[in-house]
């Protein structure tokens, strides 16, 4: 027999409001929807309930109950996210799901009886899973959706209800609690009926010759049979965040603040399904309309939000969006973390993931070109270099000796090249000055070694080189329209 | 003995190893090579060695298929002379701050990673940026000790303190020519002479002397 959990966040809209703003919690707080005189309360904190304010009051009415009360309207984006959330927390206890509607979610549990001792005990661990992505939740475990999601409407959460045990326990409750928007409810308390037992125990054919086919769905319900089957959801591609913002902001470092809280809330989700974050995308709501979107590739797959946060930052400084933003959104395209393989006898390999975080972080720090797998170029001129993105090889598997150096002289490059005064006595060099330190007398020379590239150019680059020794050093020095030591044999 | 406790012994095993830089006058000298968890400084002026030295170390380790990290500083690096030299460029990470305070950001950072040799070349007199507090060359000791790496600093005068476990000094001796008379002159090679001017747990004052020679010479 299956076996459903039903995950309820209480007051959704208010829920997730409180899981963008969590410094909202301890104040008296009200969500808002409609506009102007339309504005309705449809969710508060225990704050504002305790001064009398609850769901239907309209806006006016609330705030001549309580001047200092906070307003917040409905946050789409907000809600969109924290019922993603919801739903990634509860696929780590099962892969079959069904995002019933908003803070409404059926797990089927069936078969993970060897993960938890018992239903109780996963059903615990669901609420501190929902708890630990800051909503809370209510859990009802039965066999059928109706008698699950009506188990964790309960306050006493959580609620198991045992197999075949789904008519038992429905009896005694309320007839409202069948559906909360019960048209029919009027005519059954016509009846006499006030629970939903009682409806149960009247005959199918005579409530269904007089209520109809809706009578006939109402009386399987009050038995506890339910035939509707859980309808699993596809996994998303990409994991997202954002909200809209009460006021636009101007300055970065407010955004940052935001967009911090924010990123930690994605890469907790991405951590729970084992991703990582390998494309961040950016999409900025301005003020008075239009978007900016953006998009930032990050090294490797990594969650690491300071470096995240780090290139915003960075984006952001180079390219304003060039007006106030009044909300944003990020999508993180996800990709499996790159795991090392350990070695037991050779030299230790280094974390792809750890090592993405600090590649990217240095980037960030001292800029793209500045950070890389030095590459040689083919060509002639001898200062020529590449630079390309370092991806190390895996290590060898058992240690090995290293290869005997040649022991070669290294030739420290100056980039750029430094110019250069040089004093000749017919051919042979005499001295050398500089407004830097390459000054004296020329002591020994060898030269010159001619080297081109790009001959097939208007203008080649030509160039002729020589060595030469001064008392505090020895140079490679090279003429092309003037002179210009390229180098320092160290 | 459990898995644990043979990954244990086998991590222990390797943190005692040394790294060799294959310059074998300069292994002698330090005992074999270049101590794992311990900053190594070597100071030198101008053409001392020093980026030969430095050179020599990084393609040992790379071609032994060990991770490296080159934080150059003036931006001297020529990946010829380092291929020429045995080394596997694939194994490299270049890193080209242009402050003395983002160099030892950068190294720290990357110590923390697990990179086995990291090397600050900290380029030519004056040193670009404002001088390092001592705290964080000592914190830097902290950061290769707890992982296992080999540090070395070459700087043009010694920067380190009390953070490095060996200071050693390379003094140029003279380059070296070939040829002579009415035949053309090459650069042949270089002669430096090292010395131990610190050292933990060993006697100071003793010397070695290195030959390198130049590309085109050992070609011939």
């Amino acid at each position: 027999m299956t076996r459903l959990a039903c995950l309820i966040v209480p007051m959704f809209p208010l829920a997730a409001r409180l899981r963008s703003e969590p410094e909202l919690l301890s104040e008296a707080l009200a969500i808002v929807e409609g506009n102007g005189n339309n504005a309705h309360v449809v969710a508060a904190t225990r704050r504002a309930r305790k001064k009398g304010i609850h769901a239907g009051l309209s806006l006016a009415q609330s705030r001549s109950i309580m001047p200092k009360l906070i307003a917040r309207g409905r946050d789409a984006e907000c809600e969109r996210t924290a019922q993603e959330a919801l739903l990634e927390v509860a696929e780590t206890f099962s892969p079959r799901i069904e995002d019933a509607s908003d803070g409404v979610i059926f797990v089927d549990i069936s078969g993970t009886e060897r993960h938890f001792p018992s239903e109780r005990d996963l059903a615990a661990a669901a609420i501190r899973a929902c708890d630990g992505i800051g909503l809370p939740a209510r859990c009802g475990i039965a066999s059928s959706k109706l008698a699950a999601r009506i188990a964790a409407e309960l306050p006493q959460s959580p609620t198991i209800v045992d197999r075949g045990g789904e008519a038992e326990f429905l009896a005694p409750l309320p007839l409202v609690r069948l559906s909360p928007q019960l048209d029919t409810a009027a005519t059954l308390q016509r009846w006499g009926l006030t629970s939903i037992g009682e409806l149960a125990q009247l005959p199918e054919s005579e409530v269904a010759t007089r209520l109809g086919e809706l009578g006939r769905e109402l009386h399987y319900a009050a038995r506890g049979i339910d035939p509707r089957p859980l309808i699993p959801r596809a996994l998303p591609p990409d994991f997202r965040e954002g909200m809209d913002l009460e006021w636009p902001l101007v300055a970065l470092d407010p955004f940052l603040f935001i967009a911090n809280a924010a990123l930690d809330r994605l890469t907790k989700r991405l951590e729970i399904q084992g991703f990582a974050c390998r494309r961040l995308e950016m999409t900025l709501t301005l003020e008075p309309d239009g978007y900016d979107a953006r998009a930032i590739d990050l090294p490797a797959p990594t969650r690491d939000v300071k470096t995240m946060l780090t290139l915003i930052r960075l984006d952001l400084e180079k390219k304003a969006p060039g007006a106030p933003v009044m909300g944003f959104a990020f999508v993180a395209i996800p990709d499996r973390p790159r795991r090392a393989q350990l070695s037991l006898f050779g030299p230790s390999a280094l974390s792809p993931e750890k090592l993405a975080t600090t590649i990217a972080r240095l980037i960030s720090m001292l800029g793209e070109d500045r950070v890389g797998m030095p590459r040689t170029v083919d060509g002639h001129l001898p200062d020529r270099y590449a630079i390309g993105a370092y991806n190390p090889p895996p290590p060898p598997d058992l240690s090995r000796p290293p290869k005997k150096s040649r022991g070669l002289v290294a030739a420290r490059v100056f980039r750029p090249p430094l110019p250069i005064e040089v004093v000749r006595n017919d051919e042979a060099f005499v001295a050398i000055k500089s407004d830097g330190d390459i000054n004296g007398d020329v002591r020994v020379s060898s030269g010159p070694w001619e080297a081109e590239e790009g001959g097939w150019k208007e203008t080649p680059n030509f160039r002729q080189y020589w060595d030469v020794e001064l008392e505090k050093g020895t140079y490679r020095i090279y003429q092309n329209d003037g002179w210009f030591a390229d180098a320092r044999y160290d | 003995m459990s898995a644990t406790e043979l990954i244990r012994a086998l991590d222990k095993q390797r943190r005692d190893e040394l790294l060799p830089t294959t310059l074998e006058p300069l292994d002698a000298l330090l005992g074999g090579g270049l101590p794992r968890g311990k900053i190594v400084e070597l100071a030198g002026r101008r053409s001392a060695g020093r980026f030969s030295i430095v050179l020599a170390a990084l393609a040992a380790a790379t071609s032994a298929g060990e991770a490296a990290v080159l934080v150059d500083l003036g931006d001297h690096l020529d990946p010829q002379i380092l291929e020429a030299n045995g080394a596997d460029l694939s194994r490299l990470l270049w890193i080209r701050p242009q402050t003395m305070k983002d160099a030892v950001h950068a190294v720290e950072m990357i110590a923390a990673t697990g990179f086995q040799l990291v090397v600050l070349d900290a380029g030519l007199h004056p040193i670009r940026g404002k001088r390092v507090a001592e705290a964080s060359w000592v914190r830097l000791a902290r950061t290769a000790e707890a992982q296992g790496t080999a540090m070395l600093i070459s700087t043009p005068y010694p920067m380190t303190g009390t953070a490095s476990e060996i200071v050693l000094n390379a003094q140029r001796v003279r380059p070296k020519w070939t040829g002579s008379g009415k035949s053309p002159r090459v650069l042949a090679g270089m002669t430096v002479d090292i010395a131990v001017t610190k050292h933990r747990h060993e006697k100071e004052g003793r010397s070695a002397r290195l030959e390198f020679v130049t590309l085109e010479a050992a070609t011939r």
